[in-house]
This record gives structure tokens, C-alpha cells and sequence, in this order.
């Protein structure tokens, strides 16, 4: 535009020739202002306005927040200016860079930028003072501004991210307390019925009419899996009706500490029933880790031994299928739970009996009804009624962020919504 | 008790875990927790080895059905173990090993006296109360206002001690810390001292010189013993066989007094070890391909003709371009760049395919030669650091041709029986099964090119209706919905499982529910 302007000038007086012209450009030019000397991007920008530095709030100190106001000069995304944030442990020490951003609308509107800089654990409350820059198109910086105060990064007691998780859980776990204290106070609480294991005495039953084994398999992942646990629980009360009847259980796992749990918890199951000597721990033994290797080695057992009653109770991945299919083909009876929903399916199609989800988990409490467990899947219930709370919530903030709905207040609404998903369900 | 002490170690562990999660403070004991559990379960996995071998052991000895099938488990398990264990076949880590240097074993606290380097200063205390970097903290102390280094400093030590505090002073203490710290003058950059691995270390052959060096720094036996050891290995000879030579072969400058060829025994002599650097100079002993002028490319294409058939016009254009362009690599590596090329358009009689590749040959040929020399006059630090599954170890030969196989036709098997699963499933026999059926269908038909094609002709209006779209809307929203029902489902039973187990509502995963 001032290019224009001299340029104008210069031909509208020929006669005072180039020399003029020329000499009213460059006048024009120094008197301009700053902003102008930054646009035409020859000079270097006016520093930011200012500098502050402080700990991130809500994390594991690891980080400290630098903001900063912008240039005057950085008026457009056109002026190609950029910051240079730089930390030293001292006022006036070595300066080292840590961050370099642009300005972009939000930053623009708001007239300042925030940086979060990642402090090194070992650095932690160590103290920082921080520089910012401000850099021109071709490289020219500003005069720096400074924090006059060191900033440290504190580890803070509760994470900022997973406050609402901590309420949630909080809420869902007091829930499930108060009626284990409610179920014990003797009010009787109704559960649904369970087909899945209501199975279990049947399935055991006709192995034993069948003179047959009944297979047992707790999923393939470790103890330290909560499906593991679940399944183990389901073994219990499997092994005792087994006892009762004078059935054999056989156990090969995949993993040895799983072994040793199922075989505690099988002796316990003979020993409650009242069998304590008919109790082989033979029964149950290791077979491998490899996932494959163990799917070998059960469809060729199966096959051999042809067990009467399958149960296959835990974390399955692909062999799921495999097994399923080997089970009713040598015509066993056969019930599954699992919580991995991708195997869901195929025990479904191959399984007489498939426990979905969380019947799985309910499994424990559904067969020793005992009131204090059975109080927790009351529990459960509330956690359904939240979940189900924030989903009418969030459809309903979704449908009125509509501006078709509710005009200028979808904003709000598309606000809210986002708050919703981003920060109270991350 | 049997049941207690379990109970109050789940429940102890289990809130670590819950309240690392929400504290980041905290974060460290949930990763020492899943520390702990791995040292478990590493050694519940030797309870599971030795209930492998008395199970298979207790078939064969009572010869049940199938004790073949024991036999062959014990057998692998066997075999795969002590292979695995043993590392056999597997090359030390390059990471671990100090290639071109030889070492000599001395701890820490033999270092004689006038190996420890003092300057003035204090060692700064973070506020976090954080100690020293480990790569130093045995060697520097703080001792009557002066700080004091044993041994001599390397550069990523300093770079460590530089980086604990960010103050212009301590930099600077420590720079003065890093040059008392070096070895004297003859022996700087050929000497130094690695304490983590217990090591005195010399680069390249040690001379007399060096040697006097070494031993006027102290008169103790155990440093005397140490730098006689290291003379002696750094002084080592090795001999490869060497039949032929490159045409311009010329030893490097900086092997020129450890390295020579002895041309009556075909040898390749060299004295002390070689490093990665010097390796790679010996190894480069063919000229760089230079690009050709129009003549000399013209003259290249005759030659090669004259050993067989003309080149077509796609052959000669490749060979116009590829011997015009400058390429970084030799004689050899572009000839058989253009050997390649010329063979994919086109045919080469084997005369002209051995004078192409002759030359890479060679070179491959010495580049063996010089990396067999490299190995056999390397010392080794530490031989089991290797890999277990190293490439052509016999571990890998038992993965990668008995394992792999036999888990893919194990998990191939798997197609058979989603065939047989779907069949059964898919039966018409009620309204909800012909509802499955039906929806399978469908998305079967959206999954090929035939479903796209059979509803292609229906107008933008209808595009909804089209089967690909039918089949993204069904797996995005039903499928979606009932998918999320069941994660929500999954997860408040987890919460509220774990909940149980945490408070010992639930036992019966121990055994029994009572003590």
C-alpha cells in the first residue's frame, strides 16, 4: 500500500524525477510507525507485551505454563511473526530455547499466547525464570521480555484430567457399598435370572451321568486380569458341584500363577464340599504361555478325552472360536463368559450358553447368593443410571447445539456439550 | 491366616494402584506395584516349567495314551530352553560392545591417587533434593570446600553433570572439573576409565610409550597389573586369510602402523583391535562411480554388447540414464544397479550379467573379509548381551521355522471355523434369527464388489438404500450402540468386581469365601 503510494507520487512528478520521489518514499517510510517497519518485515518486532510463568495446575509437575501478550506488531497471521520462549535456572544465565509458536485467531482475539513447557522430572521444583522473543519474518528478534519471578513445577495431589473419573468411580463405589450395607441389613433384593448359570449344575450333572470330564479353561491372560479373577470364582463353585457329584475337573491353564490360584481355590471347593481326598491336583497343570501352543494343546485333549462339559470363563482373544468349535464338535455341552466383546460372537454362535458381559462378573455373586455380593450388583444399578443420566444428557446437548434449534444459544449449548465429552468423559 | 495375608496384600496393592492413578504424585508406587508383579510372575513361571516336565515326565513314565505327544513336549521345551538360555549363536550387542578398544579389569577404588582430580567448589543442591546423575554419583564427592572427580571424566559424563543444574557457575566449575580430570597429554583421547563396567580401556595398539606412560601414574601392583594386561591385549595380533586384494587397495592412514599384508602367507596382519571408523576405511577400497560423458557411456554400451546381445532401446536408455547421473556408490554397487535394471526390461547373456556384476562381487568379497577381521580382533565385553532370537541363532532357526509355522496353521484354522460357526448361526429357525441372517447378508454383500455393483444404478435420492452405504450405517450405528452397551456393561461390572475384591467381599477367587 506505502510501495503504492511512492510509486504514485513519483510518476505524478516527472519532472522532480526519481530523485523526489524516491526521497518522499524514504520520508514517508521513517515516519511511519513501527507496525509498518514489521509489516514490510525489515525490522525487528516490538517485544511482547509481557511474560508470566507458572506452575501447571492439575498435573504431575511436569510442566509450567508461560503466557505471554502479543507483539503490537503481530496484527496478522500476514506478518509472519513468531515467538521464542526460553528458560534459564537463573536471571541472567545461559538462556536455552524450549518452545516456538505463532499466533493464531484465538490467540489473536485473546491478545495473549499460552505455552506449557515440559519440565524434566529430575527438574522438578527447580526454579525457572523464562524469556520470550518475538521473531520476524526473516529471523530479526525482538528485545526479549522477562519473569522477574522464578516458576517451579509441582506435583499436584489429585490429576486435573481425571477429576470427574475420581467422582464417578466415587459415586458408582459408594452406591455399591451402601447396599452391600443395605443387603446386609437383611431387605432381600431381587435378581434377574442368569440361563448361563443356571447351566452349570445341568452341565456338570450330565458329565457325570457321562462318566466324562468336564474341561475348564480361565482365558488365557494372567492373574492380574479381572476377567481371570471372575472366571477363577466361577471355577469355584464348579469344582464343589463337581465334588458333589463325584465329577473329575480338569484345569490346563496358560499361565502358572493362574495355576496356582485355581488350585487353592479347587481344594477349597473339595474341601467345603465335604471331599477333601477326591482333590487331584494333577488336574490342574500348566500347559504354555503361547497362546496358539495352549488352543493345540486343548483341541487335541479335546478331541482325545472328549470332555462332557466345556466351560471356558475369562479373557479370550482369537483362539475363542477354535475352542468353541472343537467343544461342539466332540458334542459338549458348553458355557462361556467372557467381557471381550469382539469374542462375543463366536461363543454366542458356538456355545450353548454365552454369560454377556458384565453376567460374567455377576457370576460370583449370582451363584454363592450371598447377600453382601448380591448388594453390589444393586450397586451396579446406579452406575447403569448415571451412565444412562449422561447419555440422555449428552444427546440432548448435542441436538440443541443445533442452531436450526435453539439459534444463538447453540453455542452455548455446543460448549457445554463438548465439556461433557472432552473433560467430564475423558 | 492362609486367606488373610492374601486378602490384605490384594487390597493393599489394588488402592496403591487406584490411588496412583488419580495422584500423580503417587505415580511411582503403581509402577513399582506392576514391577513387583512381574517379578512374580517371572518366578511363577519356573513353578510353571517344572509342572510341565512332572506332568509330561509322569505320562511317559506310565505310558498313558498319547505319552508320544509328551515325549515331543519335553523334548522342545528342552531343546528351546537351554538354546534360549544359552544364547547360542547370538553376537554380543553392538550397543554394549567398545569397538576398537581393550580393556583391562579394575574396580573403582583401585584408581591410584593421582588419578583423582580436584577443583575448588561446591556441589549445588536441588530443591527436589534429587542425588547427582548416576554416571557419576560413585566417583565425585565434595571434600574440604572442593569438589573431587576419580578416575578420569568423559564427555557424556559432563554432559551429565552439566545438565544437573542449570547455573552458569557450575558449568563452569564443572569444565574445570572435566580438564583436571583427563588423562596426560600423550595419553589423552587413547585412555580411559568406565566405571560401571569396572574397565580400564586403551583405543587401538598400545606402544612403549604409552605403556611408560601409564605406569609412572602410580606404582601400586593391582594398576601396574591392569596396564600390563591392557599392553598385552591391546598388542594382540590377528590374521585373516586373505587371497586376493583390491587393485587399489592402500592401507588406511590410520592403521598404518598396525595393519599390513604379508603376501607370502596371504594374510591380512593386524596388531591390536580395529573400531567402527577405521573398519569403514578399510572397507572402502573401490573407486566411486563417477558419471560417464556421452563417449565414454557410448564405449561402456559396445563393450557390453560385445559380450552378447545388443540392448534393447529400454536397456539402452536405462544405461543412458544411470551412467550419466552422479551416484554415491562405487563402480561395483552401480554396476549392479544398471545389471538389475537392465535385466527387468530385458534380457542379458551370462557373459555380459558376470561382467556387470563381477566387480560387486569383489566387493563384497573384501567387505567379508574386513568385517571377519574387525570380529576376530575385537575383544568381547560382554558375550551373553547378545539378542536370544538373534538372526541365524538356533533359537531363531526354531522360531522362525518350527514355532511360526505351526501357530499360523494353529490360527489358519480359524477360517475353517468361522465357516462352520456361521452356518450353524445363520439358520433361519426363528424371526430374530432371519433378522441376523438377514443383516449378515448385507454386510457380507457391502464387504465385496459385487454388493457395490448390484445397487450401483440406484439415483443419488436412494443412495441410502445402496448396500455399501447399508452396510457402513448398520456396523456405524447398530452395531455402534450395541457394541457401547456391552463396554458399559463390561466396565461397571469390572468397577464393582473389583470394588468386591479390593474389600474382601469376595474370597472366593482364594478358595472359599470364609478364612
Amino acid at each position: 500500500m506505502r510501495n503504492e503510494l511512492a510509486d504514485r507520487r513519483s510518476t505524478t512528478a516527472p519532472a522532480a524525477g526519481i530523485v523526489l520521489g524516491f526521497a518522499c518514499g524514504l520520508a514517508g517510510l521513517l515516519a511511519t510507525s513501527e507496525a509498518f517497519a514489521a509489516d514490510a518485515g525489515k525490522t525487528a518486532p516490538r517485544p511482547p507485551a509481557f511474560v508470566q510463568a507458572a506452575d501447571h495446575p492439575w498435573d504431575g509437575g511436569d510442566q509450567i505454563d508461560v503466557v505471554f501478550g502479543l507483539s503490537p506488531d503481530d496484527t496478522s497471521a500476514e506478518t509472519g511473526i513468531e515467538y521464542l520462549v526460553l528458560m534459564c535456572g537463573e536471571p541472567d544465565g545461559d538462556y536455552r530455547e524450549v518452545g516456538r509458536v505463532a499466533a493464531d485467531e484465538t490467540a489473536r482475539d485473546r491478545g495473549e499466547i499460552t505455552l506449557a513447557v515440559s519440565i524434566p522430572e529430575t527438574d522438578r521444583l527447580e526454579p525457572f525464570y523464562f524469556r520470550v522473543v518475538a521473531v520476524g519474518p526473516r529471523g530479526q528478534k525482538s528485545s526479549p521480555v522477562q519473569t522477574t519471578e522464578p516458576a517451579r513445577a509441582r506435583a499436584q495431589l489429585i490429576s486435573g484430567n481425571r477429576v470427574w473419573m475420581g467422582i464417578i468411580t466415587l459415586v458408582i463405589s459408594a452406591a455399591v457399598v451402601i447396599f452391600i450395607a443395605i443387603a446386609r441389613s437383611g431387605r432381600p433384593l431381587k435378581i434377574r435370572k442368569i440361563a448361563g448359570l443356571e447351566a452349570v449344575d445341568e452341565a456338570v450333572g450330565r458329565a457325570t451321568e457321562m462318566g466324562r470330564p468336564i474341561l475348564f479353561i480361565p482365558g488365557i491372560q494372567d492373574m492380574n486380569d479381572i476377567q481371570t479373577i471372575a472366571g477363577i470364582t466361577i471355577l469355584a463353585r464348579v469344582a464343589q458341584t463337581a465334588a458333589e457329584y463325584d465329577a473329575r475337573v480338569e484345569v490346563p491353564t496358560c499361565r502358572s500363577l493362574v495355576m496356582t490360584a485355581a488350585r487353592e481355590t479347587v481344594q477349597a471347593a473339595y474341601l467345603s464340599a465335604g471331599r477333601p481326598d477326591a482333590y487331584n491336583e494333577d488336574s490342574i497343570y500348566y500347559v504354555t504361555d503361547e497362546q496358539f501352543g495352549y488352543v493345540a494343546y486343548l483341541s487335541g485333549m479335546m478331541v482325545r478325552d472328549k470332555p462332557a462339559a466345556c466351560f471356558y470363563m475369562g479373557a479370550f482373544f482369537a483362539e475363542s472360536l477354535i475352542l468353541a468349535e472343537t467343544g461342539n464338535a466332540i458334542g459338549a455341552i458348553q458355557v462361556a463368559g467372557t467381557a471381550m466383546p469382539a469374542q462375543l460372537p463366536f461363543f454366542v454362535a458356538a456355545c450353548d450358553y454365552t454369560l454377556i458381559g458384565e453376567e460374567f462378573f455377576a457370576a460370583s455373586a449370582y451363584l454363592s447368593g450371598d447377600a453382601d455380593q448380591l448388594g453390589s450388583l444393586k450397586g451396579q444399578d446406579v452406575g447403569k443410571l448415571i451412565v444412562g443420566a449422561l447419555l440422555l444428557l449428552g444427546c440432548l446437548l448435542t441436538t440443541l447445539a443445533s442452531p436450526k434449534i435453539s439459534g444463538e444459544a447453540a453455542a452455548w449449548f455446543q460448549t457445554l456439550a463438548d465439556y461433557l465429552t472432552h473433560t467430564v468423559l475423558m | 491366616m492362609k486367606r488373610t495375608v492374601p486378602l490384605l496384600i490384594t487390597a493393599i496393592v489394588g488402592f496403591i494402584f487406584v490411588v496412583s492413578f488419580f495422584t500423580p504424585a503417587a505415580e511411582f508406587l503403581g509402577e513399582l506395584a506392576a514391577v513387583w508383579f512381574d517379578i512374580l510372575a517371572g518366578i511363577a513361571f519356573i513353578l510353571g516349567g517344572g509342572n510341565l516336565l512332572k506332568v509330561h515326565l509322569k505320562k511317559i513314565s506310565d505310558r498313558q495314551a498319547g505319552w508320544g505327544y509328551s515325549g515331543v513336549t519335553i523334548l522342545a521345551f528342552v531343546a528351546t530352553l537351554v538354546v534360549g538360555l544359552g544364547k547360542f549363536g547370538s553376537p554380543p550387542a553392538p550397543k554394549q560392545e567398545f569397538y576398537g578398544e581393550t580393556f583391562a579389569t579394575l574396580p573403582l577404588e583401585a584408581l591410584p591417587e593421582s588419578l583423582v582430580a580436584r577443583v575448588p567448589g561446591q556441589i549445588p543442591e536441588k530443591e527436589n533434593g534429587e542425588p547427582l546423575p548416576p554416571s557419576v554419583r560413585r566417583q565425585i564427592v565434595q571434600r574440604d570446600g572442593q569438589i573431587e572427580f576419580r578416575g578420569w571424566m568423559l564427555s557424556n559424563q559432563k554432559h551429565d553433570l552439566e545438565e544437573y543444574k542449570d547455573r552458569r557457575a557450575w558449568r563452569k566449575t564443572v569444565e574445570a572439573l572435566y580438564e583436571a580430570a583427563q588423562p596426560p597429554e600423550p595419553l589423552r583421547g587413547k585412555v580411559a576409565y568406565y566405571t560401571d563396567h569396572r574397565a580400564l580401556s586403551f583405543k587401538g595398539a598400545m606402544t612403549d610409550s604409552d605403556r611408560q606412560a601409564l605406569l609412572a601414574l602410580s606404582d601400586e601392583p593391582v594398576w601396574r597389573q591392569a596396564v600390563e594386561q591392557l599392553y598385552e591385549q591391546s598388542r594382540k595380533v590377528t590374521r585373516v586369510r586373505v587371497s586376493w586384494l583390491p587393485e587399489s587397495f592402500a592401507v588406511p592412514e590410520s592403521l598404518r602402523d598396525r595393519l599390513r599384508y604379508d603376501a607370502q602367507t596371504k594374510e591380512l596382519v593386524l596388531q591390536g583391535p580395529l573400531s567402527a571408523d577405521q573398519r569403514d576405511a578399510l572397507k572402502k577400497q573401490f573407486p566411486d562411480a563417477e558419471p560417464l560423458s556421452a563417449k565414454q557411456r557410448t564405449t561402456f554400451r559396445k563393450k557390453l554388447e560385445s559380450l552378447g546381445r545388443p540392448l534393447n532401446d529400454e536397456q539402452a536408455k536405462i544405461l543412458d540414464r544411470l551412467l550419466s547421473q552422479p551416484l554415491p556408490e562405487s563402480v561395483g554397487e552401480r554396476n549392479k544397479l544398471l545389471g538389475l535394471a537392465l535385466l527387468e526390461h530385458g534380457g542379458l547373456t551370462k557373459e555380459q550379467c558376470d561382467s556387470l556384476f563381477a566387480p560387486y562381487r569383489q566387493e563384497v568379497a573384501w567387505r567379508a573379509k574386513v568385517l571377519e577381521l574387525f570380529h576376530a580382533a575385537h575383544q568381547v565385553k560382554y558375550p551373553w548381551s547378545g539378542e536370544y532370537r538373534a538372526q541365524g541363532s538356533p533359537f531363531w532357526w526354531l522360531y522362525e521355522y518350527a514355532f511360526k509355522p505351526l501357530t499360523a496353521t494353529m490360527f489358519a484354522m480359524l477360517a475353517f471355523y468361522v465357516a462352520s460357526a456361521a452356518f450353524r448361526a445363520f439358520r433361519a429357525k426363528n424371526v430374530e434369527a432371519i433378522l441376523l441372517l438377514g443383516t449378515a447378508f448385507i454386510i457380507l454383500l457391502g464387504r465385496t464388489f459385487a454388493g457395490v455393483l448390484l445397487t450401483d444404478w440406484l439415483p443419488d435420492s436412494l443412495a441410502g438404500l445402496k448396500i455399501d452405504n447399508l452396510t457402513v450405517y448398520i456396523m456405524q450405528v447398530f452395531n455402534t450402540a450395541g457394541n457401547r452397551a456391552i463396554m458399559i456393561g463390561i466396565a461397571l461390572g469390572i468397577a464393582s468386581t473389583s470394588l468386591k475384591v479390593l474389600l474382601g467381599v469376595d474370597r472366593s477367587y482364594l478358595g472359599s469365601g470364609g478364612e
